[in-house]
């Protein structure tokens, strides 16, 4: 062999370690997945405006260094869902205590027409979501969650199916015993559409 | 004759029994209350036959209380109790004064109740079985995937690198020991292919080598970095509770909005207020040090303070309501399999090619109220639109205005 084959030979090998060593660094670039990398104008991808759930920053005006901030006690959303044929104050700013489920029962009444088979499968839908990890998708109390929660009841218990329709409102909104309430998680309007499918399960007829 | 008779008359009697039978034993089993589904419909959200639950586990509870007793709890507790019988009392107190629900049984049915608490209580327990939930989060942070590090993969380059450089000059003796050899004329000239030795290094080819090497990795390291430079893809920063969608959203099937709400409705998918945590741990898992910082965060009214994993740019602008609710899309579609991750990271690039292109592919969906109220959605509607194969591209939505505005 002449010694210009051989240069080459050398060469090759060399080339081959440093496309090796390439694939090797790129791979050690995406190993550290802790950082979130760099950015070309990071000025342009952050917002300027106050943005709840991207900051990078402390925030200088507000007390605890976030941007986000609570809204003040007793506000009302503005998309106001009241309905002026029930309480219209009972929807917003729920004045009935946690424990005053009876007397939500009496006073409270589904607005929603029971009838309106749209609603209905919306509430499926809405009690599959928030419900059913507890109190399964039948209303037995044995979704997944449940079962581990424990002291979820049956809908077909024998106390449940006479209970009113403003009892379940009640209970959505403020929890009962073990259960808490998920009144910040589901609006007015769609507590009523769930109360309407909870109906369907545990076989209750709204008194006309 | 007498004996023929005498088995006609039995064989009567026998066929009128048999029928008497069908119809008084469905009758008979029907007025018997069946204890098992009595319990599982009434007892079993709050009571356990070997385990405590709500109440206490009701194994031996004829032990421990006479039938009398019994009957007047099972029919209404808080009266016993109101009533001031020492062992209700106690029994109040010791199960944080959680009232039992009074039941408005006949003594039939208390009684078939406590039959079958009776019989399954004589039964070995069952294996509890999924009374944790499987795995849990913690510790799975800082662990295999981080530890083969950067800094790991240099040491093995180095060492690689040197131990070339040593072949390399092994090879170099050698090479002067066997020119030597044949100098001195001790093995014969033209065997070298034997020995399969190609290449004669000079120091200049290693220094030449060398240079190639660094010039190569470091122009492609700095390719690699330039275009992965605003991509975060697969970025999993350590969050500060150890909190598994694999275990809340794969295991136990809870819905991505049951905590991300704001999908339903908004732009932002939102991230979980702590009191969302709450209305479940504040019975399960308790004791866990994960769970722990959320009771202290509760207590305290802490925000706690996620790490943000998709920073989508300021200047593109991202609905989640428009993409989820309206379009149909799952939340997997961009997330990746978030109900397999135990930690979650970045599985789409979010980059705007990635976003053009999925505008490009994806056909309208029409069934949301927008086409079938505005549009009507008629049949010659949605065939004209199937015939076209309606794109969102077709609706603008590759038009800058889109998302940069």
């Amino acid at each position: 062999m002449n010694e210009l084959n051989m240069r080459h030979n050398n060469l090759f090998y060399f080339f081959g370690l440093g496309i090796g060593l390439w694939v090797f660094s790129s791979c050690a670039l995406i190993e550290d997945k802790k950082e979130p990398g760099w950015e070309y104008a990071p000025q342009m991808y952050v917002s300027t405006p106050y943005e709840p759930y991207s900051q990078v920053s402390k925030n200088t005006i507000n007390a605890d260094g976030k941007n986000m901030r609570a809204p003040a006690p007793g506000t009302i959303a503005r998309n106001g869902q009241g309905y002026d044929n029930t309480v219209l104050e009972l929807m917003h700013n729920y004045p009935i205590g946690r424990d005053s489920v009876d007397y939500a029962g009496r006073i409270l009444r589904n607005p929603l027409d029971s009838r309106d088979t749209t609603l209905l499968a919306e509430g499926k839908y809405l009690y599959g979501v928030y419900c059913a990890p507890c109190h399964g998708a039948e209303g037995n109390g044995q979704g997944k969650v449940g079962q581990i929660y424990a002291g979820v009841p049956n809908y077909k218990d024998s106390r449940i199916p006479g209970l009113p329709s403003g009892h379940i409102y009640h209970v959505i909104t403020m929890g009962k015993n073990r259960m808490w309430g998920l009144g910040s998680q589901i609006r007015p309007e769609d507590r009523w559409k769930i109360v309407l499918y909870v109906n369907q399960l545990r076989g209750y007829q709204e008194p006309s | 004759m007498t004996m023929s008779r005498l088995r006609l008359f039995l064989g009567r009697g026998a066929l009128c029994s048999v029928f008497l039978g069908l119809f008084l034993v469905p009758q008979l089993v029907e007025a018997q209350p069946n204890g098992a589904e009595l319990f599982a419909n009434n007892c079993a959200s709050c009571h356990k036959i070997h385990q405590d639950l709500v109440g206490p586990a009701l194994k031996g509870v004829e032990e421990r209380r006479d039938q009398a007793w019994l009957l007047k709890w099972i029919r209404n507790s808080q009266a016993v109790i109101a009533s001031g019988d020492p062992y209700a009392v106690k029994l109040y107190e010791k199960w944080n004064k959680s009232a039992m629900t009074a039941f408005d049984w006949s003594d039939e049915e208390i009684l078939a109740v406590l039959a079958y608490i009776k019989e399954e209580g004589a039964k070995a327990p069952v294996a509890a079985a999924a009374s944790g939930g499987a795995g849990d989060g913690t510790g799975s942070g800082d662990q295999n995937s981080s530890g083969f590090t950067t800094l790991t993969l240099w040491v093995v380059l180095f060492a690689s690198g040197l131990i070339l450089l040593l072949l390399g000059l092994l090879q170099r003796q050698y090479r002067l020991l066997y020119d030597e050899r044949v100098a001195t004329g001790r093995l014969p000239q033209g065997e070298l292919k034997q020995f399969g030795l190609q290449i004669r290094l000079k120091p200049l080819h290693v220094v030449g080598g060398g240079l190639t090497l660094v010039l190569v990795s470091g122009v492609g390291w700095g390719v690699d970095m330039a275009s992965n430079i605003g991509i975060q893809q697969g970025y999993q920063p350590t969050q500060p509770i150890a909190f598994s969608h694999e275990l809340h959203a794969g295991t136990h099937e809870i819905a991505c909005t049951y905590c991300h709400t704001g999908a339903e409705r908004g732009k932002s998918a939102t991230i979980p207020a702590v009191n969302v945590c709450m209305n479940c741990h504040n019975q399960i898992k308790k004791e866990s040090p994960e769970i722990k910082k959320i009771l202290t965060a509760y207590e305290t009214n802490t925000p706690i303070e996620w790490v943000r994993i998709h920073n989508l740019p300021d200047f593109g602008y991202f609905n989640h309501y428009q993409h989820y609710k309206v379009a149909g899309i799952q939340c997997q579609t961009c997330h990746g399999p978030i109900e397999k991750m135990p930690e979650v990271y970045q599985h789409s690039q979010l980059t705007m090619g990635w976003c053009i292109n999925c505008h490009r592919e994806t056909k309208v969906n029409l069934e949301n109220g927008y086409y079938q109220q505005v549009h009507g959605n008629s049949e010659a509607f949605k065939q004209a639109v199937a015939d076209k194969g309606l794109t969102i591209a077709n609706l603008g939505g590759l038009d800058c205005a889109k998302c940069h505005y």
